[in-house]
């Protein structure tokens, strides 16, 4: 948990001063403006608690637990409406940009991904792990962007602002369009997920 | 007022038009912090008082951000005569915002990969759920129908629909004034 909590404050970081060691009172100022940061706390705290906890002689304290998450999780939604669930699986270092109708429902993301604001990746709880849609490392998905259920997104693929995902994008591909269609296929998006 | 002109339907307004204004769309008060934070970057040079002044408007600020789920880039610079329809979730970055523009709900106005800002011209009304990006000048009049992609530059006077968007209508050199559907 607290490796994945640096790597995600080291994205945060990068990100918003372009430097991997800014000053103090600039990571104070990085970590009050950007919202989406509590949002993947209270996801990771969330996935901590599944994960970890699975005996029976601790189930009061998982209980307990379990309700503090359920009410930082509503404060996150109330105030910043990013809904993560918590039996998704995210890789270390997610940076969410901005905030606002983000939807990060039961789905399986790799590392170092990047979700913009009003970006939907549907999918249920209920359903097997080969049901869901599997995304892998480096994944930029672009704002207003809907990805829908059982769809697979190779490593380094871009998913351009406002575009709606119904077929497979395979790696290092930029789609686009509605629906999403692949207009490059190899394109880097090494400048625009740092 | 912009507010009272395009959500009320209203050409003269009271004191209790105003109220209802205060009261009933906190986007206003997010416009009016923007404003303050604003005028304060551009009036003042020194780095203390600028701190001191805007001190006062964070707390503000910060309340109606999450209040109205949107954002506004602090050097975006948005002339009189600004609104917007709706709930809020905006995302503005632009660079430039003429005067009497309206923006609905749920747009994202942004940068690219290479940090270049829109630039808006004089009554333009975006809709909602749009998506506009990149290096690119929009015209005076033009319409950008709900749902669009804009990534390229649109002369005046034009009606913009579709993602990615296209221009479906050019020279409409009358600006509806209440209808933004078509």
């Amino acid at each position: 948990m607290m490796e994945n909590i640096k790597a995600d404050l080291d994205r945060y970081f990068k990100n918003n001063s372009r430097s991997l060691n800014p000053s103090v009172k600039k990571k104070i100022k990085i970590i009050g403006e950007n919202y989406g940061i509590y949002a993947v706390f209270v996801y990771r705290f969330g996935y901590f608690i599944e994960s970890i906890i699975n005996d029976n002689k601790l189930n009061l304290i998982k209980h307990l637990l379990l309700g503090a998450y359920y009410m930082l999780n509503f404060l996150v939604i109330k105030m910043f409406d990013i809904r993560i669930s918590r039996k998704a699986k995210i890789g270390k270092g997610l940076y969410i940009t901005h905030f606002g109708g983000i939807v990060i429902s039961n789905c399986i993301l790799g590392d170092h991904c990047t979700v913009n604001q009003r970006a939907q990746i549907e999918g249920d709880d209920f359903s097997s792990n080969a049901e869901l849609s599997h995304i892998g490392d480096n994944v930029w998905i672009g704002p207003h962007a809907i990805i829908k259920k059982g769809i697979k997104i190779g490593d380094g693929a871009t998913i351009a602002a406002g575009s709606v995902v119904q077929a497979d994008v395979d790696r290092h591909c930029l789609a686009l369009g509605n629906p999403a269609r692949i207009l490059n296929k190899n394109f880097d998006n090494s400048i625009l997920n740092v | 007022m912009s507010y009272a002109k395009n959500l009320l339907g209203l050409e003269q307004i009271t004191f209790w038009d105003r109220m209802k204004i205060v009261f009933k769309f906190p986007t206003f008060w997010l416009l009016v912090f923007h404003r303050y934070r604003f005028w304060v970057h551009s009036r003042f040079k020194n780095k203390f008082i600028r701190m001191g002044m805007k001190i006062f408007s964070l707390l503000g600020q910060r309340t109606f951000e999450i209040i109205t789920k949107s954002e506004i880039l602090s050097t975006a610079n948005i002339a009189p005569g600004f609104c917007f329809a709706g709930r809020g979730g905006v995302t503005l970055g632009a660079k430039t915002i003429g005067r009497g523009c309206i923006i609905y709900e749920n747009v994202t106005i942004g940068r690219d990969h290479l940090y270049n800002i829109p630039e808006l011209g004089e009554f333009v009304r975006v809709g909602s759920n749009s998506v506009i990006y990149g290096e690119i000048k929009i015209g005076n009049g033009v319409i950008i129908r709900e749902s669009t992609v804009l990534t390229k530059s649109v002369p005046d006077y034009c009606v913009v629909e579709g993602n990615p968007g296209r221009i479906v209508k050019k020279d409409t050199t009358t600006i509806p004034n209440n209808e933004h559907s078509r």
